[in-house]
């Protein structure tokens, strides 16, 4: 077992590693026993198997993920809770407690301590489950809320060659165009932007991203986008779609239901804000659009960081990379719609 | 090969190592450090060249770096792990120059990649091959390389509060000092 960081010390495995696995594989069926609440679906590409404490948690979780294609393995994913697994029985270098985190590597296990997000997952690729302790079900922090099963995602989409990379994601039956830029440039208000208009919205925070032949393709992550109350007076005809506010200043909106659950990615799009001119698209170097892509998605899911890399890097290869200068965002469905059909026209 | 018989002390070491340039002695410096060599921090870090352009990133810590032109010539030459003679004569070749004149400035952008913790020092892949530089890059007349350090990422993860990402990443590793 290697690359243990506890306490922030990395450090090698030592004499308690068999110890220890064996503490997290006997977590790993112990959570398996006592969380029955079963459900078979899709998540994007996920052949999906979610399994609860409760039908009530298994639903809260459900509600969130975008259904679709489900062609991947099937993966697991079991959540528990220290109602029925105490932390006691957490190996105590794994205990997520304050502000200790602990990575823990092995063949065919990685297990990560977040006190943080007061979360222990086990990922065991040999058995293509994800098992998530936490708690508190009731304390669960309110991106995981919002955005669940993050990790489970990142680590079961590097294991089938793909990524879930930070970008908004939007299309039509010439393809997809991913959205991508720093937090605050307008990646959400533009994407959101295109709801409503004859553009069909993937996501606007996190999608599946596959570097499959003969085109990568795009997966809806979850069925709910963000939008912040000044985005929200930019884009008052979405006020109908509000299903939940007061958080932290952001608004939950539903995406449509998808007419085709997975596109072809044609370009990847830069936002930036730009009153100087009309919105439009013009091309950037394939190195730009990385730069604007690649630090946030492998920052914020610290896992699989290499996988995913490859396959990012491997999309933006394989797609043109333009900059998006938005004006006016009500501009932008239509900027995109136009370079959606140029992008068709090239690849004939 | 010359470098391997060097490192078992089987020749001298003022013997082994050519006079790179072909017209000059070589600097005590630069003898000294002919047998270094560099490979990524592979744990930390994921990189990529497109189009003559270098993007690494600690994933650690959040900062990632732009390289283009020398810097991404270099950049590509280090990740060899061939001797530091060796990745300074080839990239001199590439962008046209006496490798006496790029010798220190090579080293020290090496050295400065090692503390920014991007590259380590390794063993000597003695093989000395040709290696495979940008052609994006040929063209560019030489300058001393340096690289663009980007460290807004904490603050732009922060902005947006619904990530909740603290400064360190997630998951965060407590700093034993605090």
């Amino acid at each position: 077992m290697t690359d243990a960081s506890t306490d922030g010390r990395q450090s090698e495995s030592d004499a308690t590693s068999p110890k220890l696995r064996g503490q997290l594989d006997a977590l790993v069926d112990e959570a398996l026993g006592v969380s029955t609440a079963r459900v078979k679906s899709s998540w994007g590409p996920i052949d999906l198997e979610l399994i609860s404490e409760s039908f009530e948690e298994r639903d809260d979780i459900l509600r969130y993920l975008a259904p679709g294609r489900g062609t991947w393995p099937m993966m697991r994913v079991v959540t528990v809770s220290s109602r029925t697994i105490p932390i006691e029985r957490l190996p105590a270098q794994m205990h997520p407690i304050g502000e200790t985190s602990a990575i823990v590597r092995d063949d065919d296990l990685i297990a990560i301590a977040s006190g943080h997000e007061h979360s222990l997952w086990i990922l065991r690729a040999d058995l293509r489950t994800a098992v998530r302790w936490v708690t508190d079900t009731n304390d669960v922090p309110l991106w995981e809320q919002l955005s669940p099963l993050r990790a489970a995602s990142r680590w079961n989409a590097a294991t089938n060659g793909a990524a879930t990379v930070h970008c908004g994601a939007v299309g039509n039956d010439n393809g997809a165009v991913l959205l991508v830029g720093d937090a605050g440039a307008g990646k959400s208000t533009t994407t959101m932007a295109c709801l409503g208009t004859d553009l069909e919205v993937f996501g606007d925070d996190f999608c599946f991203v596959d570097p499959t032949e003969p085109a990568p393709m795009v997966d809806a992550m979850y069925r709910l986008a963000k939008l912040d109350d000044r985005s929200l007076e930019l884009l008052p005809h979405l006020r109908d779609r509000v299903v939940r506010t007061g958080l932290r200043g952001k608004s939950l909106i539903e995406l449509d239901q998808l007419t085709s659950s997975s596109r072809p990615i044609r370009a990847v799009c830069h936002i930036t804000r730009d009153h100087s001119r009309p919105t439009g698209v013009e091309p950037i170097s394939r190195m730009e659009a990385l730069r604007a892509v690649a630090p946030s998605t492998i920052f914020q899911v610290r896992l699989a960081e290499q996988e995913t890399w490859d396959a990012l890097s491997t999309v933006i290869r394989k797609v043109s990379a333009h900059r998006l200068h938005v004006d006016r965002v009500a501009d932008a469905p239509a900027a995109i719609t136009e370079l959606l059909e140029s992008t068709v026209c090239e690849h004939g | 090969m010359v470098y391997v018989l060097a490192s078992l002390g089987i020749v001298s070491w003022a013997d082994a190592v050519p006079d790179v340039a072909g017209t000059a002695p070589l600097s005590p410096h630069y003898r000294m450090e002919t047998m270094t060599s560099y490979a990524v921090k592979q744990d930390n870090v994921v990189h990529d060249t497109i189009d003559g352009e270098v993007l690494a990133i600690r994933s650690d810590t959040g900062a990632y770096y732009s390289m283009t032109g020398t810097s991404a010539t270099t950049w590509v030459a280090l990740l060899t792990s061939q001797a530091l003679d060796h990745v300074v004569d080839q990239v001199a070749r590439h962008h046209n120059v006496e490798p006496k004149e790029a010798t220190d400035a090579i080293h020290t952008f090496a050295e400065s990649l090692v503390g920014e913790t991007l590259l380590i020092k390794g063993d000597v892949n003695a093989l000395c091959e040709p290696i495979q530089l940008p052609v994006e890059t040929a063209s560019v007349a030489w300058v001393a390389p340096s690289f663009e350090k980007f460290t807004d990422m904490q603050d732009l993860l922060l902005f947006d509060p619904i990530h909740e990402v603290q400064p360190s990443g997630w998951p965060r590793a407590a700093d034993p000092t605090t």
